[in-house]
């Protein structure tokens, strides 16, 4: 279970107090749907979630306070930063843009000379990268928070240490759906144990999820058999492409 | 002074006698099998061969075997040999390594050492004489029968480097293509002596050049040297189809002399692995003692064990590995890493289930396979193209900078 | 007209003046040729009028002045004020106008670069720099001398993804063979920062087999590299040169990374503890060369080296038997390193926890979707563009009278022989 533990952390940086050694994978995803038909049940996954975190350690309290700070940060630094465009998607919820809204603006706040470090809002940058599971850039903007920010502003430590927690909280129903999609591709069997630390529930709650999806427990062994996904993907395509494709061939003939 | 055809004889019957392939077949029969999996049986052994050969590979064994009372017996007959002919060097290599262990009459006889040296000098001188008279009177077979003699004389007192330059020398005066086949004969087996494989190759091809005066015992003499070198330069597969005397009269009769060897061969044939291997694990310590094949051994046992694995497997789709593994005298765990080994170097196509402990042929999806490829070819040849563009514009713009400066 | 302007005030005038037409602008540009020795000999006094100029209307004046200003040498506190500056000129310059003077408007540039190294902040220049490279370009093809700098600030800040976004474009035209060098050591090192191993490999290769006449630090540095990338993304590494490296790389490269060559050879073996011990023991060189990062990826590598070969050879294989034969201590960290592959696309396998066996699949990819024929067709696309690109320099060389009268003279020595074997037929 340790190992498990760790690897889930060191890979998907899925923990309180562990290190971020993660790397990202382009491949992994592809195929993964959003999953929005099953949002209710995803709720209730997610709570349990939280639940489980706030018996962990009760960082959640912290994570609330560096929100407000945020929110205070923002409208201090407001006379020199423009944060409309990264507010603006914000509400509409595009979550997707935070990281690219907050690349740019930095990079152009501190093409103008602007100390920004200091009012930077580092988690909701971290958290944007994190959402596009960019675990990468997400790395180098950690590694490019300066010292003096990290001592001085212990909640910007404290987000990034339970950053993927909040992640977690917020965004559950995308992470359980995504680590969902890899146990599915990745193994035949599986003992619920594991099933729910990868999952990040408890053991009644992650067997509830995984029957839902169609697999099958036994109980004895306490193991869980996986039903395969299958993907159908409506297949059309533009006419013109076989034709071009056609005379290719033509070409090559002849 | 010998005539040529006295001299050739005798060249016939060194080689000859390394194999013994053409001795009245019944002499052969009666004769107990001499390469066999008990001990071997070291006077029946030497019988096989006689003068030189016979010395080398007594001491060989000597050397090789570990096993005391068998080398005393080895060196003894060594040495026995040895007082026969002339070679006082090789008689003082064995009277060192026989040490005193073989009482007083195997001790270093210096009286006949005497003899024997000063025999041979006065031999030379005469040798010498002879050859300067030829020399003068500039008759072509008179002076190549004073080289050969003078080959001979250091041959038989185991000077090989001046045995065989006296050999050579003999070229330029070779009249006819029996004169040139005797030469080869002569270069190649000191050569084999000396351990020069190259040399026996070059000699083989020259001699081979001669087809229409090769008789049949020639020839295979030829080939077994032929096949010896390859042994020697690791090219087994050659030396395979040089020896190829399988197909040969006297050596299916030879073989009738070693039946566990025919048997073996027999079994590989007819693919019953187990005995076959049973055969050549018997063979094996009396094969070590071979002269030529000790150092090479191991290799070609190996070969032997995966040409086995690979046929075995060849026409099934499924192998069961526990019945090959029987098959084969092994584990299922040692034959999973001999498979494995085969499977990565790409010698089976198969891959293991190892959970049911059974083989499966892989069969190339040919679409796949084309589709994978293409793709690929696609994304190198962007690659190289782009690589390409980039070294023409910077070779362009040194080009430009000289020819800019000339200006 | 007045040629000889001397007085600051008329030269402001003519500036604001002559920032229309194209016409007006190329005029101007001739004033101003003939004026920079004034213009030089008093940047000070030009620094206050600057305050009098459009930097977005009359940025070619503007430019001269700005290029004159920041040529000296610059007090600490005014840099700021200059980077300041020099980052609202890029932004708002005309790319029309500054592209007259393209050598003043990159050594401009250069002194950005180079301040925000001086005030420690690198990131300043990110965003200006890339602006700076679209606008001095002439199309996306070509390489400027912007590029090395732009990737290394990249690189200094952190700010890897955005420099990849520059790698993305296909670079063709090169002027400098250093800067091409240079971008190419960079950018390498930024794909290695966002795990693109194929495109770090590429580019180390560029530099590697570049024509070049004599050795350089550049080409050394970016061939240790090559060899670890090569490790940790192909898990091999072949040692010889393609045939059209130049002779002086092909003679030197190995003697100045022997560590990493024996690196290359440990490696292959495929023993962990052995490679381990030899970069432990040699842990101070590759240090030193600031690779043992990318060291330690290599060794970690060679874990999925090994299953990866088992997957060659086996249909299902227990966990414990991964862990023995990949050299890996428990089942459990073997079942890790499997789904990690899995999880990266690197493998196609099942765990079976039950059992506690894993079975390899083959690539479940059947070549019949639709986005299967878009990615044939635009490769085919692409290609066949890229086929027409090297007949038409083939035919551009043919016809070049200094490559003629070259290739007359020494046939033997530069046959370009690189065009060898290119398929006539891709072209349509």
């Amino acid at each position: 279970m340790g190992l498990l533990w760790r690897w889930r952390v060191s890979r998907w940086g899925c923990c309180g107090g562990g290190g971020f050694r993660s790397r990202s994978s382009d491949g992994g995803y592809r195929r993964c749907n959003s999953g929005a038909g099953q949002r209710s049940t995803h709720r209730g996954v997610c709570s349990g979630g939280r639940r489980r975190y706030k018996a962990v350690n009760g960082v959640l309290g912290c994570e609330e306070e560096e929100e407000e700070e945020r929110g205070k940060g923002g409208c201090r630094g407001a006379d020199r930063m423009d944060f409309s465009q990264l507010t603006d998607a914000m509400a509409s919820r595009s979550y997707d843009k935070v990281a690219d809204v907050c690349d740019q603006l930095m990079l152009q706040i501190a093409s103008q000379g602007v100390a920004f470090q200091d009012e930077w809002p580092y988690a909701v940058h971290l958290l944007g990268h994190i959402y596009l599971n960019d675990l990468n850039s997400a790395r180098f903007l950690w590694k490019s928070v300066p010292n003096s920010v990290k001592e001085s502003r212990p909640e910007v430590a404290a987000v990034w240490k339970i950053g993927q927690q909040l992640w977690v909280r917020n965004y559950a129903e995308r992470y359980t759906r995504r680590m969902l999609e890899l146990l599915m591709s990745a193994y035949s069997t599986i003992s619920i144990q594991d099933t729910a630390l990868f999952l990040g529930m408890n053991e009644n709650d992650a067997t509830n999820y995984v029957m839902q999806q169609g697999w099958s427990v036994d109980v004895a062994s306490k193991m869980l058999t996986v039903k395969k996904q299958v993907i159908v993907t409506e297949q059309k395509i533009d006419p013109s492409k076989l034709q071009r494709l056609t005379e290719y061939v033509f070409h090559l003939e002849h | 002074m010998e005539t040529e055809e006295e001299a050739s004889g005798q060249m016939t019957d060194e080689i000859y006698t390394n194999g013994g392939e053409d001795e009245p077949l019944q002499q052969q029969q009666q004769r107990r099998p001499i390469i066999s999996g008990e001990q071997l049986d070291i006077e029946a052994y030497a019988a096989l061969y006689t003068g030189r050969t016979k010395i080398s590979r007594l001491i060989f064994i000597a050397d090789k075997c570990g096993n005391v009372s068998m080398q005393l017996e080895a060196l003894r007959m060594a040495y026995d040999e040895i007082k026969k002919g002339e070679n006082t060097q090789l008689f003082r290599e064995v009277v060192h390594k026989i040490d005193g262990r073989l009482g007083p009459n195997y001790s270093a006889d210096s009286s006949w050492m005497d003899a024997v040296d000063r025999r041979a000098d006065q031999r030379k001188e005469k040798l010498e004489n002879e050859l300067n008279a030829y020399r003068t009177n500039l008759i072509k077979e008179s002076i190549r029968m004073g080289y050969n003699d003078f080959g001979d004389f250091y041959y038989s007192h185991g000077a090989l480097g001046d045995a065989f330059k006296n050999y050579v020398r003999t070229r330029d005066y070779c009249t006819t293509a029996k004169h040139i086949i005797h030469m080869c004969l002569n270069a190649i087996l000191v050569s084999i002596e000396m351990g020069q494989f190259a040399h026996v190759t070059s000699y083989v091809s020259k001699a081979e050049q001669n087809k229409n005066d090769l008789d049949p015992i020639t020839i295979a003499k030829l080939q077994c040297a032929a096949g010896l070198a390859h042994l020697e330069a690791k090219k087994y597969k050659h030396a395979a189809r040089k020896a190829k005397v399988i197909d040969n009269i006297n050596f299916r009769n030879f073989l009738e002399l070693v039946p566990e060897v025919r048997e073996l061969i027999h079994d590989f044939y007819s693919s019953h692995y187990a005995s076959c291997l049973d055969y050549l694990g018997n063979l094996k310590a009396n094969l070590m003692l071979d002269i030529h094949l000790h150092d090479h051994l191991e290799i070609l046992y190996t070969e032997i064990r995966n040409k086995a694995l690979i046929q075995y497997t060849h026409p099934f789709v499924s192998v069961d590995l526990n019945m090959m593994a029987n098959a084969f005298k092994t584990t299922v765990v040692g034959l999973q890493k001999e498979l494995e080994a085969l499977i990565t170097d790409n010698q089976i196509q198969a891959r293991i289930d190892s959970h049911n402990k059974i083989l499966y042929a892989r069969h190339a999806d040919q679409r796949k396979a084309t589709f994978q490829r293409v793709l690929q070819t696609g994304v190198e040849f962007d690659r190289d193209v782009r690589a390409m563009l980039l070294r023409a514009n910077l070779i362009k713009h040194e080009f430009n900078l000289k020819a800019s400066r000339k200006i | 007209m007045n040629l000889n302007v001397n007085s600051v005030d008329s030269l402001v005038a003519e500036i604001q003046g002559l920032s229309g037409s194209s016409q007006d602008v190329n005029h101007l540009n001739n004033l101003l040729k003939q004026s920079e020795d004034i213009i030089r000999s008093q940047p000070t006094t030009f620094a206050t009028c600057i305050t009098q100029l459009d930097p977005s209307l009359h940025s070619l004046g503007y430019l001269y002045i700005l290029e004159a200003c920041t040529a000296g040498p610059i007090p600490e506190p005014q840099a700021n004020e200059l980077v300041l500056s020099v980052v609202r000129f890029i932004d708002v310059c005309s790319a029309e106008q500054i592209r007259l003077v393209p050598d003043k408007f990159i050594s401009v540039c250069k002194r950005l670069h180079e301040q925000v190294m001086v005030l420690g902040a690198p990131i300043r220049a990110v965003a200006p720099l890339l602006t700076a490279i679209r606008k001095i370009q002439p199309s996306s093809e070509h390489l400027t001398p912007l590029h090395p700098d732009f990737l290394q600030v990249c690189v200094s800040s952190k700010c890897y993804k955005i420099g990849y976004s520059i790698l993305e474009d296909d670079i063709y035209e090169v002027d400098q063979p250093r800067d091409f060098f240079l971008y190419c050591y960079y950018g390498g090192m930024i794909c290695i920062g966002q795990k693109r191993f194929a495109k770090a490999l590429e580019l180390f290769h560029n530099v590697v087999t570049a024509p070049m006449s004599a050795m350089n630090a550049i080409a050394v540095e970016a061939y240790k590299k090559y060899i670890l990338v090569s490790l940790i993304h192909l898990r091999q590494f072949s040692a010889t040169f393609p045939k059209y490296t130049s002779a002086v790389a092909q003679r030197n490269l190995k003697n100045f990374s022997q560590p990493y060559i024996e690196l290359a050879n440990s490696y292959s073996t495929g023993n962990i503890s052995e490679l381990e011990a030899f970069v432990l023991a040699n842990q101070d060189k590759f240090e030193n060369g600031n690779n043992l990062g990318l060291v330690k990826q290599v060794v970690s590598s060679m874990y999925k080296r090994n299953i990866q070969r088992l997957t060659q050879t086996y249909l299902t294989l227990s966990l414990q038997d991964i862990a023995n034969t990949a050299q890996i201590s428990t089942a459990k960290e073997a079942e890790m390193h499997v789904l990690e592959m899995i999880e990266d696309g690197e493998i196609y396998a099942t765990i079976n926890q039950k059992d506690g066996m894993v079975r390899f699949l083959e690539d479940p990819e059947e070549y019949k979707t639709c986005e299967m024929i878009e990615h044939i067709d635009s490769s085919i696309q692409r290609i066949m563009k890229l086929s027409k690109k090297l007949t038409t320099m083939d035919e551009s060389m043919a016809m070049d009278p200094l490559y003629l009268s070259k290739v007359g003279r020494e046939r033997q020595r530069f046959d370009f022989d690189d065009f060898d074997g290119v398929p006539q037929k891709f072209n349509l």
